[in-house]
């Protein structure tokens, strides 16, 4: 039995909303996640609510992408911080990684 | 009448707010709700535990000595984060330490401890705990009276 999941991956970041990845001289499409959460609590007091920023994208696109990796995102400049693949369980074709604001 | 405690909170608050204070830091009272990005640099007021002893073996002891911890947490946004914090935490040490005992309001105060943590999300966060002992007396049926 042969698969087509190329294509299903590719036709997945062609028809959903995806932002553009500039890295080096590669650009494309990535899934992009933020979320916000708290973090450092005071000693009785609340801590920072802060964003998190995490993008996702077919690894072969950027396959130098990596920790302390210098990127943009529809023009915004991030650095990789936390860099996680392969997260889809199957064969690393899609990245995943957490974002820092330069 | 406010408890020496709140009196030497409030005597806090004026010292780490005065002239000298590092620009853009806010200095507060521990509040409850979080902070967000844009509001730092800020300095929070916090008590810790608070123990009390007769001054005197008599059970009848006029008098009671105090013993309260107080923290000084400060957060910064800043891609350098430790370097961002240093001067905040200098000066909740200058500040403190030259307030002539907040103003008399206090027996004695020592510096304890610093606690650092780090974190980073979409920007780097740090922040410090200090912690500070104040040795202050009140009667021993008030908490509003020195003698």
């Amino acid at each position: 039995m042969t698969t087509d999941f190329d294509d299903d991956l590719a036709a997945m970041f062609e028809d959903l909303p995806t932002v553009t990845i500039a890295f080096g001289d590669a650009t494309g499409p990535a899934f992009l996640d933020t979320w916000d959460s708290e973090t450092l609590p005071g000693v009785q007091s609340r801590g920072v609510i802060a964003s998190n920023v995490a993008i996702s994208f077919p690894t072969a696109q950027f396959p130098g992408l990596g920790m302390g990796s210098a990127l943009t995102v529809d023009g915004v400049a991030y650095t990789v911080i936390d860099p996680r693949r392969p997260q889809d369980g199957v064969d690393g074709a899609v990245s995943h990684m957490l974002l820092q604001k330069v | 009448m406010a408890t020496l405690r709140q009196q030497i909170l409030d005597a806090l608050l004026e010292t780490l707010s005065g002239a000298d204070k590092p620009a853009g830091l806010t200095v507060l009272k521990a509040r409850k709700r979080p902070s967000v990005p844009g509001e730092l640099p800020v300095m929070m007021i916090v008590c810790g535990k608070e123990s009390v002893t007769r001054a005197s073996n008599s059970v009848k002891s006029p008098i009671v000595s105090r013993v309260l911890r107080i923290g000084l947490d400060v957060w910064v946004v800043d891609p350098e984060s430790q370097d961002a914090l240093e001067p905040f935490v200098a000066w909740g040490t200058a500040a403190i330490m030259d307030s002539g005992l907040l103003g008399g309001a206090a027996r004695d105060i020592t510096e304890d401890e610093i606690v650092w943590d780090f974190d980073m999300l979409e920007n780097s966060f740090g922040r410090t705990t200090q912690w500070f002992t104040v040795y202050y007396v009140t009667t021993t049926i008030s908490q509003e009276a020195k003698s």
